[in-house]
C-alpha cells in the first residue's frame, strides 16, 4: 500500500519494546497502588517486587539503547514535516531518560531509606547513598514527579500513533507490530 | 545535613555523659542495627542512649557496662516505620520507652577481646545476653566495638502478624561503638 509498511523494527527491538511496556504499565500500576497501602507484611513484599521489576527494567532499557544504537530504527514517514520529525525525535529521546531515571531513582531512594535490593534474593545491589531520610524523600518526589512525566508522555506516544494509523491511515503500526 | 545534625546530637549527648559518667567518660558513639526485609538489608540506628562504662583491661571484675537506649530516638527507613515500630506490635514504647543493658561479668577471650555477659531488657522482657567487646587502642584514646545479633521474637518485638519471619527475619544484627575518654 506504501512504502513505510514495509521498513519494519528488528524483531529484538519489537519485543523490547513491547517487554518494556508491560512491565512499565505494571510497574506504575503496582507503584500507585503500594504508596496507598497501610504499613504490613504485605506492603514490605510487594514494595520489594516492585525493585525487582524495576530494577529488570533498568536492565532492558540500558539492552535497548544498546540495541538502538547499533540497528538504525526504520525512518519516519516523509509525510511527517520536519518540525514534527524533530519533535518526535526529542520526545522518543525524553522517553529514554526517563526510563533510565525513573528506576535509578527509584533504587537511589530505597538506598537513601536503608533499604538494600537484592534483586530477585540473589544479587545484591550496592546502596547508591548512604542512609539519609532527607535525601530519601528528595528521591522519592523524583521517582513520583517523572513517573507522571512519562505518564503524560506515554499517552502522548499511544495518541500519535493512533492517529497514524486512524486518521493517516499511513500503518506506521505496523512497524512495531510483534 | 542530617550528618551535622548527627555530629550535634552527639556533641550535646557526650556532655550529658561527661557530667553524669562516674569513672569514665564516653566520648561519642553510636549504636546501629541491620534487620533483614524479604532477603534485603535494613539499615537503622539510635540517635539517643546513655552509656556508663567502666574498662580497666588489668581489673576486669571492677568493669562494668550500664547502657540506656531511649526507643524513641530511632532512625528507621521513613516516617511510616517509626511510627510502626513504636507501635504496640513492635516496641510498645508507651509502656516500654527504654532497653537496657547491664553487665554482670566481663571476660577475656583473646588479645584485646572480650566477652560482656549481662541481662537485656527490652519491651518488658529480660533475657541474659553475651556481647562481644573489642578494644582499640589509639592516639591515647580507647574504643570499644562490637556486634551481635538478637532474635526480635525473644523480645515479642514485631508480634500479631509480623511475628512470621519470611517477610521481616527473626535476627537482627547490632553494631556498637564507643569512644572512651581517658
Amino acid at each position: 500500500m506504501n512504502s513505510y509498511s514495509s521498513a519494519k523494527f528488528t524483531p529484538v527491538a519489537i519485543g523490547l519494546h513491547w517487554i518494556m511496556a508491560a512491565g512499565l504499565a505494571i510497574a506504575f500500576g503496582v507503584g500507585q497502588y503500594m504508596s496507598g497501602l497501610e504499613l504490613s507484611p504485605w506492603k514490605l513484599k510487594i514494595y520489594t517486587w516492585h525493585k525487582w521489576l524495576g530494577i529488570t527494567l533498568f536492565l532492558l532499557v540500558w539492552m535497548r539503547m544498546a540495541w538502538r544504537s547499533t540497528h538504525r530504527p526504520p525512518a519516519l514517514p516523509t509525510t511527517m514535516s520536519r518540525r514534527i520529525q524533530k519533535l518526535t525525535e526529542i520526545a522518543h529521546r525524553t522517553l529514554y531518560v526517563l526510563m533510565v531515571l525513573i528506576p535509578l531513582t527509584g533504587w537511589l531512594h530505597s538506598s537513601a531509606a536503608g533499604v538494600s535490593v537484592v534483586y530477585f534474593n540473589l544479587l545484591p545491589l550496592p546502596n547508591l547513598v548512604p542512609k539519609d531520610k532527607a535525601l530519601s524523600h528528595l528521591f522519592e518526589t523524583f521517582h513520583q514527579t517523572l513517573n507522571w512525566t512519562l505518564l503524560v508522555l506515554v499517552l502522548g506516544h499511544v495518541a500519535a500513533a493512533f492517529k497514524h494509523q486512524f486518521i493517516d491511515r499511513d500503518h506506521l503500526m505496523d512497524r512495531m507490530r510483534p | 545535613m542530617n550528618n551535622i545534625l548527627y555530629l550535634v546530637v552527639l556533641m550535646v549527648t557526650s556532655l550529658f555523659f561527661s557530667a553524669q559518667s562516674k569513672a569514665e567518660t564516653v566520648g561519642t558513639g553510636q549504636i546501629t542495627f541491620t534487620g533483614t526485609q524479604m532477603g534485603a538489608p535494613v539499615q537503622g540506628n539510635f540517635r539517643k542512649f546513655s552509656a556508663d562504662l567502666h574498662f580497666d583491661a588489668r581489673d576486669l571484675p571492677h568493669s562494668y557496662a550500664h547502657i540506656t537506649i531511649d526507643l524513641t530516638s530511632i532512625d528507621l527507613t521513613s516516617e511510616e516505620s517509626e511510627d510502626e515500630i513504636k507501635g504496640k506490635h513492635w516496641f510498645n514504647i508507651q509502656s516500654f520507652p527504654q532497653a537496657h543493658f547491664d553487665s554482670s561479668e566481663i571476660q577475656i577471650v583473646g588479645l584485646n577481646q572480650y566477652l560482656v555477659s549481662g541481662l537485656f531488657q527490652l519491651k518488658g522482657i529480660s533475657k541474659p545476653l553475651r556481647i562481644p567487646l573489642k578494644m582499640s587502642y589509639d592516639h591515647g584514646g580507647r574504643s570499644a566495638q562490637g556486634r551481635f545479633i538478637l532474635k526480635r521474637n525473644d523480645f515479642g518485638v514485631g508480634d500479631g502478624t509480623w511475628s512470621a519471619t519470611d517477610t521481616v527475619a527473626d535476627e537482627v544484627t547490632v553494631d556498637y561503638r564507643f569512644t572512651l575518654i581517658p
